[in-house]
């Protein structure tokens, strides 16, 4: 049996109907949420709403999270249908043709650094929506391939061919930035 | 990576490490909304089901048919999502049961005003506070009962068909065009609750919706000096358990009469009863009642269509039919003339006042009083009723296509002989107070004279006002001829002695707790009486022609240390003589105002409007003749008056609201200052 992280923890005592659990998942993760959110181009004034409603849905529902391990997964899956289903528009990431390209062996990804962090957000904003969603998940929470592809409704090979070229039109940005 | 995501954060303006104070104070209501939030879904597994072996071709039947049923709930669920307006309405229609209660503000602090029973397929009962009274009003959606507590009966009207109150639909309508408010939202009962703000520049109203879509809570604030003042709050519960008697029952519990106003004023002024009735332009015209008060005569006549008219109205379609609340006609007395064979005229001229009037179910009613200008009736004791009439509505249309008149002046359109007895102001005022409480329990329309029960007019009240009506009927032709003639007066002490020096005036002024003469223009300096007592004044500085007023005006006399020691009230007939006036000093009236200081009423003004009441011939209740009005800072004050009958007026307005105070006080014969003690001016 693997060992239970804290926050498998704190999500353990929240399905026992802890206050104070709560408190702390909401301490950790409201803010990542908020940047998450706006990162998909929610409107500034549905923000706030857009947070509560996620709040309500995961107060509601963490009595049936069996995998607490996927507990950021499943929490930005929540986040995700609440923006998508308040506009009702239809998922904006659909019909990639890079997503069936093959990856190249020998290329690496680019690496991205805290000394840049003005660019580097800028870039991120700049970038493509399925190349920013992807990538504020992958620096937000450093999830595992396949709860992305959870939290996207997509295939765990997509979200590694989109991180790829993700990062590498986030590089572009950032040096068109510098030129 | 986690410095990463920090410097990521910042760099959008978020605090990584900890969320704001508001934000946590949000989320912990919403946290104990939720947890304590019963549940209302209880999973229960089912026990498998015996699998059976099914053909493939209705195994594909039974599928389109379930896509096609899944296809139509999603469309109903559609059309049915609507606004959050539309689904707040909805079920505030479809709740099983409601209870509102709503506050005023007094003194910015929320006081109980209206209280709502709603049982859906029952009824509602609304009970509210008019003033001091406790008003009750029910409706099971054909009929309309209102009861105000106290009362001997029940006033019964038709239905509005909607069971649910205004005062929780209408409030709704805010929601239209409402944003909602994130930092307002807050746990009522237990249930979080969104906040829905709507805002012009002088209303703000909020609204709160529960997460089933439920209106629970609304207030409304008005701007008040930039500042937003709460006006009004409602709390709303649904599925509350309650018992809801609804009349008549609850009304024969506690006998009490109901009354249908209606059937009361269609029975007492049925066509067949009346005193004198006419034809005219496809219209019944009749008299009804007359009665002869003193000089006056007090006359309820009616218009509506003849069975010729109703058959061509009903042939014009449903529309027109006689249910339909608006008249086919109305009509306006006029007077009496007629050009003679030698060309001069013969007249007989009234003076007109519509007292109250009433369109239902096809008939216009009014009520009306005449004064008659000139020695007549005299031996002839009739009266020709004249009037302008005309038709209206679709029964103006009718005689429009078929080419007829449908408007005439008819002189007369009916004679009617006088009663023969004089009836008692007193009488014709009380029946007229109950008529005008059926009046308004029909109709809204504003009366001159006919008030509600709720209003809170006492029939003491009520009279005053009636014979107020009345004497402004009184024509200024009674004194029309003198009115450039001087009035001559002789002023003498309480031995009978003439005062030289006394002044006289027909305007004062107030300043200081004093009151001092005050000369009607630059060239009309304030009178002084001669040697012998005596003073003239020009009749135009009392009376005007143009005046709507009694005949009657006050001149003031004052000492030769210009003190205040007399207030006259004279008439048309004082211009035939000296008229002695004894003066005998003023005595001091002291008052003092309580107002609600708690709202920010500390520098208000206070207007005082005093009235001195002269005694007529033909009523208990004199004429109101205005003496003096007065504006003070101070929070009392003290006025100079000479014996008599007075009546105080006090009003104040602060930050748009109104309170006022009436007062009614003698001053005796022969009396020490008089103190009236705290005028407590309400809103």
């Amino acid at each position: 049996m693997d060992p239970e992280d804290p926050l498998q923890a704190v999500v353990r005592r929240c399905q026992g109907g802890d206050q104070t659990a709560f408190e702390e998942l909401f301490r950790q993760f409201q803010p990542r949420l908020r940047y998450y959110i706006r990162r998909l181009d929610c409107a500034d004034n549905q923000v706030d709403d857009v947070l509560q409603e996620v709040w309500v849905k995961a107060v509601r529902g963490i009595r049936s999270l069996r995998d607490r391990k996927a507990f950021a997964a499943w929490l930005y899956r929540i986040a995700r249908n609440e923006v998508y289903g308040r506009g009702r528009v239809a998922d904006p990431f659909v019909g990639l043709t890079e997503e069936h390209l093959e990856l190249p062996t020998h290329d690496t990804e680019p690496t991205f650094s805290g000394e840049d962090i003005g660019r580097l957000h800028q870039g991120l904003v700049r970038l493509k929506p399925h190349h920013r969603e992807v990538l504020t998940l992958w620096f937000l929470e450093e999830l595992p391939q396949d709860q992305i592809a959870q939290i996207l409704g997509v295939r765990a090979n997509t979200v590694r061919t989109r991180i790829y070229y993700a990062k590498q039109a986030l590089r572009r940005e950032m040096e068109k930035s510098h030129e | 990576m986690n410095e990463l995501r920090n410097r990521l954060l910042r760099e959008d303006g978020i605090d990584p490490a900890d969320v704001s104070a508001q934000e946590l104070v949000q989320f912990r209501a919403l946290l104990a909304a939720e947890l304590n939030r019963p549940h209302r879904l209880s999973w229960i597994a089912g026990p498998r089901v015996l699998t059976l072996r099914v053909p493939h071709a209705v195994r594909i039947a039974s599928v389109m048919c379930l896509v096609t049923m899944l296809g139509i709930a999603a469309v109903v669920c559609v059309l049915q999502s609507g606004t959050v307006y539309a689904r707040a309405l909805s079920n505030l229609h479809q709740a099983r049961s409601i209870h509102a209660v709503g506050y005023g503000y007094r003194a910015g602090q929320p006081a109980r005003q209206c209280e709502i029973w709603h049982l859906r397929g029952v009824g509602t009962k609304i009970q509210w506070l008019h003033g001091r009274q406790l008003i009750e009003m029910y409706d099971d959606g054909r009929d309309r009962y209102k009861y105000v507590q106290g009362g001997s009966h029940a006033v019964k009207r038709q239905g509005r068909g909607e069971l649910l109150p205004r005062e929780l639909v209408e409030p709704l309508h805010y929601l239209k065009d409402a944003q909602h408010d994130l930092s307002r939202d807050r746990v009522i009962d237990g249930d979080l609750c969104r906040c829905y703000r709507r805002e012009d520049p002088n209303t703000l109203a909020l609204m709160w919706i529960d997460g089933e879509m439920r209106f629970r809570r609304y207030e409304e604030s008005r701007r008040v000096e930039g500042q937003w003042q709460p006006e009004e709050l409602i709390e709303i519960r649904y599925d509350e358990m309650f018992d809801l008697a609804m009349p008549p029952v609850t009304f024969e519990q506690r006998g009490i009469e109901t009354v249908e106003p209606a059937r009361v004023l269609e029975t007492r002024y049925r066509l067949e009863d009346a005193i004198a009735r006419a034809e005219v332009l496809g219209l019944v015209f009749a008299v009804h009642e007359l009665h002869r008060c003193g000089a006056y005569l007090i006359l309820t006549s009616s218009v509506r269509p003849t069975e010729p008219s109703l058959r061509d109205l009903a042939a014009a379609g449903p529309q027109t039919a006689v249910a339909d609340p608006t008249s086919y006609g109305g009509f306006d007395l006029t007077s009496w003339w007629r050009r003679k064979e030698d060309g001069s005229i013969e007249s007989r001229p009234y003076a007109i006042r519509q007292l109250g009037q009433l369109s239902h179910q096809g008939v216009s009613l009014c009520w009306h009083a005449l004064l008659p200008r000139g020695a007549w009736p005299g031996q002839e004791e009739r009266l020709e009723v004249c009037a302008y009439v005309r038709t209206d509505g679709v029964l103006r249309q009718l005689r429009q296509q078929k080419g007829l008149e449908w408007r005439g002046q008819f002189r007369p359109v009916l004679t009617v002989d006088l009663p023969a007895a004089p009836s008692d102001p007193a009488f014709v005022g009380r029946d007229l107070y109950e008529v005008g409480h059926l009046v308004v329990g029909i109709s809204r329309a504003a009366q001159d004279l006919f008030v509600s029960e709720t209003s809170s007019v006492t029939p003491e009240q009520f009279q005053e006002r009636f014979e107020s009506l009345l004497t402004g009927l009184r024509p200024m032709e009674e004194i029309w001829d003198r009115i450039d003639s001087d009035l001559p007066l002789q002023l003498v002490d309480e031995n009978g002695t003439p005062v030289a020096g006394a002044w006289l005036g027909g305007r004062v002024r107030y300043a200081n707790g004093e009151i001092f003469p005050e000369p009607s223009s630059p060239d009309r300096p304030v009178l002084l009486a001669d040697a012998r007592g005596q003073v003239s004044i020009a009749g135009s500085q009392l009376f005007s022609r143009d005046s709507s007023r009694d005949s009657r005006a006050i001149v003031y006399a004052f000492d030769p240390e210009r003190r205040l020691v007399g207030c006259y009230a004279v008439a048309g007939s004082d211009f035939s003589g000296p008229v002695r006036v004894t003066m005998e000093p003023a005595r001091r009236v002291r008052m003092s105002f309580a107002l609600p200081e708690a709202n920010g009423n500390t520098d208000s003004v206070v207007h005082a409007d005093v009235r001195m009441s002269v005694p007529r011939d033909f009523s208990r209740n004199g004429v109101l003749l205005p003496v003096l009005s007065a504006t003070t800072r101070e929070r009392s004050m003290e006025i100079p008056l000479p014996p008599g009958e007075y009546t105080l007026n006090c009003h104040s307005t602060h930050n748009g609201a109104g309170h006022s105070a009436w007062r009614h006080f003698t001053v005796p014969q022969k009396a020490h200052d008089l103190d009236l003690g705290a005028i407590e001016l309400r809103p």
